[in-house]
């Protein structure tokens, strides 16, 4: 799994004695988070995800005859 | 036969081996010859444990390339998909960058916000954190500050 995935997300906050700039500036942090944090969801999503289909990929290729040996002497 | 006799005496012990060892030697002569005529003699089936365990090996040696070689193509796949996260990232980041350098040259930039607002917000973040204490990084100063002054 990335570390990208891993990360987990930060809130921003605002500081003690914040002004409207400040606060505006939240807002924009605020909802670049979202973007980074959702990203790193899918991200982390579409991992599990492959991991999974190679899996079912490998297992599919064992599966015609259940014989181990399909793998070096295909029919 | 009676030179041989005078010469080996078989009925001593030493003679004893030196038959059991002619017996050996013929039958290890006879093998030798059949084996040489196509005859296999392999009481304990050793070829066929021998080409089992040969076959394993082959199939594990196979599986263990194909799920390297699988394990290579998903390494692949997930960099770039890492690759296009931050991508991602950084376009939002940039976004955030670029107005809030709008949001400092307002005119009402400066102004402090008014006490009622500012005790709201501050109470909004620590009813957040409360919630989900691993979004809130523990120094006020760390990054994650959207006071960016």
């Amino acid at each position: 799994m990335p570390a990208t995935a891993k990360a987990p997300c930060t809130l921003p906050r605002l500081a003690d004695l914040p002004t409207y700039a400040d606060l505006e500036a939240a807002y924009y942090a605020r909802g670049a988070v979202i973007v980074a944090c959702d990203a790193a969801r899918q991200l982390a999503v579409d991992v599990h995800q492959g991991e999974h289909d190679d899996e079912d990929a490998w297992l599919a290729r064992l599966a015609p005859s259940g014989s181990l040996l399909d793998l070096i002497e295909p029919r | 036969m009676k030179t041989l006799t005078r010469t080996f005496n078989f009925a001593s012990p030493w003679g004893w081996a030196l038959g059991l060892l002619a017996i050996l030697a013929l039958g290890w002569l006879a093998i030798a010859v059949l084996g040489g005529l196509g005859f296999r003699f392999d009481p304990f089936n050793t070829a066929e444990k021998r080409l089992e365990t040969a076959q394993t090996t082959a199939v594990t040696a196979t599986m263990a390339a194909g799920a390297r070689a699988q394990e290579a193509v998903g390494a692949r796949d997930t960099t770039l998909k890492g690759e296009h996260t931050l991508d991602q990232v950084r376009h939002a980041e940039t976004i955030a960058a670029e107005l809030t350098t709008q949001a400092r040259a307002a005119p009402n930039a400066n102004e402090d916000l008014d006490p009622d607002r500012r005790a709201r917000l501050r109470n909004e973040y620590k009813r957040l954190c409360a919630a989900r204490p691993a979004v809130c990084p523990p120094d006020p100063a760390a990054p994650g500050d959207a006071g960016d002054r």
